[in-house]
């Protein structure tokens, strides 16, 4: 295949630009196998990752300017474009910065209560239809692919978007929690969210995360509150 | 010390140069909003007192390669370094540093929040996302119901240093019991009965376990916590010694190739297992930990004399590898245990384990024999293309299955479109956690370095191979306690600091990102030679002839590949070819151990199985704490501990 990769070193390059490199492919290749073999081949190249299955998103990237994890995404002959995850300041080639961003992911998962949780209240309050609805958001490996997409994060930048909508979603099915989570909710931007699916199309822990369920639910208990916009979008 | 203070710091401004760091030519510098509230203008207003330059000139590497089967600490010989230049770095001071991000980390945090300690945190991958812990996966969390002190001898089996352990415990009001502290770190367990109390996947009078758990949530607890600052992707490459005592550490900032002092009363080691020596499968060793681990602070305690033990032992489970960028990966891999003996074929598909020769009752409670049995299958040439055995995603096997490996299951088949009823998935013996760390005493600190505490310090893991979460709480709530308990009682602040030695460092470190040498080989490329000489001698089944074969190899990659290592990239700003280049030294180095530590032993022990000796050895009960020998070749104190009762 012929891989285009975006390279920039931003304490050098005036702007990025892209080098193309040969790259032999072989049946069920993913895409962070292909940088590899650029990388221990061809040239250097800067680029992240640790798990190699979708657990951690360090190696998420356009790929075809469509964001995806390059560890499960297989390549195909051809020719190709592989270049930094956007909306994220680049520190090196394919490696970008969202400490900002998931420092804010962080923070928003942090639960908040009065006191610490006794033995009896951890077994008493949880009900196992609200176990059921937080197992799988903890699939979400905080990536922001879905974010990146997000249209409703472009036209309402104060949107916090999916990836924090999901951690705010966390917290209010989590019945240990005690702050007012759909006031967050909403005051981030529940329904300024167009209820594309878009978030749920390009996450690859799709799976388990049902973005659009999770927000109908999210709006159903914010209207069950009054919590209610005049124009809400994607109804 | 308030936060803005904790982390005070003298930037040491060499004259513009173009060996600086890019960041400091640019001024564009990716910043941590981990570490918001530390005031970078402080720097300045403290230049004068702490400034000191390092002239790094030809010959002035810090590298000594004396022959033989040392690892140089550089790559120098016979190599230009371009020019003299000035280098310059930042220098942060602190009382406790703490080095590492993952499980060890958090439960020595979890103790300094509880006792009020102030911490600076380091880890080399971004905050949240490095290590073993930093992958977002389902965990077993395994306890003692009777705590650390009474009834812990599942985990206490195979330590040596017995006496640790009492220490620990008895140090300990919060002995790990039970689910409640990590619920209240901001875990959900959500793994329930009917009635929504906590489901026990195991539940005996000596140990308890709960599924569904996700550790990020402790990262993000104690990343919020006040007392706790984070500097995240920054990578430590020594650490910093004054008179045998560890005064702190040094590192890169690796956005921008900065280099850091990290200026500390007590510094505790929690730096991960590191497994990146075992083989090679495109994109990882045979193991489902991660690239980050790559021993680098115990191979620079090494490099300054310190001794190493517990090489030799590792941790091993079977895991699928193909297609083979997902091998072994714990998000896209499943794999089998003694449950699925029944299922395990070899490549005629005979399901080997069930033979009648093999005792099965034993295979089931005894996870070394077990993982022996497919070893052996494997080296009698019975296994596939990969040496794997296999394992079919049946249904039954589908049924028992935890849900982290069906998700795999299902992905592998979704994208492949292959159907693994009918088409079983090659399986290896992955390594997932490795020794190889320190010496430390009874209270967790290095034998050679006052002021260094270690949470997977040797002889406290020993023979179990690596550490689990039990073990990391333990241990890393122990370790911020000594560690606490030094800067009280031992600790004396320096008349002088002397900076030559972080000096050494950086030049060592700059001579390895500068320097050219014709017909050079690129350090991944030596990388993988390690992993490829070192994969047959380190698995469960270790022969002499393997053992033999991979010390051959690793002192000719030593003699002959380091002194031509050289980088096709010689920027500072997160430069790859540079880490894979500090990386591979550090790779070797624990390879050597790790091979030698296992020769020098006549006999069988822990998880590895000598054929030549099939037996343990009392005589080697004991642990090995190997050091350079001055000669350019490897030494070993015997190391033997009180047989202290335990559990007590
Ligand atoms: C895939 C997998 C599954 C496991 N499952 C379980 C389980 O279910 N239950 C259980 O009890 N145990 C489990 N274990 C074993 C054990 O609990 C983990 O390995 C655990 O994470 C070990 O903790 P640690 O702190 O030693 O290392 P890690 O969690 O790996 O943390 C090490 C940290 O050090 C950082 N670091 C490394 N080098 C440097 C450097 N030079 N400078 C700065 N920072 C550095 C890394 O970035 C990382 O953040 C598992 C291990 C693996 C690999
Ligand atoms: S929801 Fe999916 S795409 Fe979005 S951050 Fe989580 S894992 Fe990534
Ligand atoms: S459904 Fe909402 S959150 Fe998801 S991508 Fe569309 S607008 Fe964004
Ligand atoms: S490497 Fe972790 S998600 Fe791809």
């Amino acid at each position: 295949m012929k891989l285009t990769i975006t390279r920039f070193n931003p304490s050098v390059d005036a702007k990025p630009y892209d080098q193309v490199f040969d790259v032999p492919t072989f049946e069920n290749m993913t895409l962070l196998e292909a940088v590899m073999y650029v990388h221990e081949n061809l040239e250097p190249i800067s680029f992240d990752y640790t798990c190699r299955g979708r657990l951690c998103g360090r190696c998420s990237v356009m790929y075809d300017g469509i964001p995806v994890f390059a560890c499960i995404q297989f390549v195909s002959e051809g020719s190709h474009t592989v270049a930094p995850l956007e909306g994220f300041p680049v520190i090196r080639d394919l490696i970008v910065d969202k400490r900002r961003e998931q420092k804010a992911i962080a923070d928003t998962y942090e639960r908040v209560r009065i006191a610490p949780l006794t033995r009896e209240e951890i077994n008493s309050q949880m009900t196992t239809e609200a176990a059921d609805k937080l197992r799988w958001i903890e699939y979400c490996c905080r990536c922001q692919v879905c974010t990146v997409i997000c249209p409703a994060k472009k036209d309402t930048p104060q949107y916090m978007g999916p990836s924090r909508l999901l951690a705010v979603a966390y917290r209010h099915f989590d019945p240990y929690d005690q702050a007012d989570r759909l006031l967050e909710a909403v005051a981030g931007g529940l329904w300024d969210c167009q209820m594309c699916g878009s978030c749920t199309k390009v996450c690859q822990n799709s799976p388990e995360i049902h973005h659009l369920d999770i927000w109908k639910e999210l709006r159903a208990d914010a209207t069950a509150r009054g919590l209610t916009v005049a124009n809400p979008k994607g109804v | 010390m308030d936060k803005d203070e904790q982390v005070m710091a003298a930037l040491v401004k060499a004259g513009p140069s173009k060996e600086v760091p890019d960041a400091e030519v640019s001024g564009k510098e990716p910043r941590s909003p981990w570490s918001e509230g530390v005031s970078r203008r402080s720097f300045f207003k403290l230049g004068g007192l702490l400034a000191g330059t390092a002239v790094v000139g030809a010959g002035l590497g810090g590298c000594s390669q004396e022959g033989g089967a040392k690892v140089p600490d550089s790559a120098s010989s016979g190599a230009a370094t371009k020019g003299e230049t000035e280098i310059g770095y930042t220098v942060y001071e602190t009382d406790m540093l703490v080095i590492g991000a993952g499980f060890g980390s958090v439960s020595a945090c979890s103790e300094a929040a509880r006792l009020g300690q102030k911490v600076l945190v380091i880890d080399k991958g971004p905050y949240g996302f490095g290590g073993a812990c930093g992958m977002n996966w389902d965990v077993v969390y395994t306890w003692s119901p009777k705590g650390t002190e009474a009834q812990d001898s599942v985990f206490a089996r195979r330590t040596v240093n017995k006496q640790l352990f009492i220490n620990a415990a008895k140090s300990d009001p919060y002995q790990p019991d039970d689910y409640l502290p990590i619920i209240n770190w901001g875990e959900t367990l959500n793994d329930r009965n009917p009635d929504g109390s906590i489901h026990l996947k195991v539940d005996m009078p000596m140990s308890q376990q709960a599924e569904w758990g996700f550790p990020r949530h402790w990262l993000d607890h104690f990343g919020k916590a006040d007392n706790i600052t984070i500097h995240d992707y920054t990578m430590i490459t020594d650490i910093f010694v004054n008179d045998g005592v560890c005064i702190g550490a040094v590192g890169i900032y690796l956005p921008t190739g900065e280099f850091r002092v990290y200026r500390s009363k007590a510094t505790i080691l929690a730096a991960g297992g590191c497994t990146g020596i075992y083989g090679w499968v495109t994109l990882s060793p045979v193991t489902n930990n991660v690239p980050d681990n790559t021993s680098d602070v115990e191979m620079a305690v090494f490099r300054k004399g310190g001794r190493i033990g517990d090489s030799e032992h590792a941790a091993y489970d079977m895991m699928g590898i193909v297609p083979s960028g997902w091998a072994s990966s714990e998000g896209s891999m499943f794999g089998g245990d003694s449950l699925d003996i029944e299922f395990m074929l070899d490549k005629d598909g005979v399901a080997f384990c069930m033979d009648p020769a093999l005792d099965q009752d034993r295979m089931l409670v005894d996870r070394i024999y077990f993982n022996q049995i497919v070893a052996q299958v494997i080296m009698d040439g019975r296994g596939g293309p990969n040496g794997g055995i296999y394992l079919p995603a049946n249904d039954e096997i589908r049924k028992q299955m935890r849900y982290m490996y069906l998700r795999c299951v299902n992905l592998i088949e979704e994208k492949t479109g292959a159907d693994l009823r009918e088409e079983p998935m090659e399986c290896l013996i992955e390594m997932y956690e490795h020794g190889g760390t320190p010496i430390i005493d009874d209270n967790m600190m290095s034998t050679e370095f006052a002021g260094l505490f270690c949470v997977r310090g040797a002889a406290t893991l020993a023979e179990g191979g690596g550490s689990h979460q039990n073990r990391n709480r333990v241990l890393g709530g122990y370790a911020m306690r000594c560690a606490m308990e030094y800067i009280k009682k031992s600790y004396k602040e320096p008349e002088k600091i002397d900076w030559q030695d972080a000096e050494k460092e950086f030049s060592r470190l700059t001579d390895l990102r500068t320097r050219e040498v014709s017909g050079g080989i690129r350090p991944i490329t030596i990388q993988r030679k390690i992993q490829r000489a070192t994969y047959p001698a380190m698995g469960v089944i270790r022969t002499t002839a393997d053992l033999e074969a991979a010390r051959k190899e690793l002192a000719r990659i030593a003699e002959e590949d380091i002194p031509k290592m050289a980088l096709s990239d010689h920027a500072s700003a997160y430069n790859r070819d540079w880490k894979d280049a500090i990386e591979t030294i550090n790779l070797l180095q624990l390879a050597r151990l790790s091979v030698e530590a296992t020769y020098v032993r006549p006999e069988t022990r822990g998880s590895f199985y000598r054929p030549e000796y099939p037996e343990a050895n009392d005589d080697w009960k004991c642990t090995l704490g190997f050091y350079d020998d001055g000669k350019g070749g490897l030494a070993f104190d015997k190391i033997t501990w009180p047989d202290v009762p335990y559990p007590a």
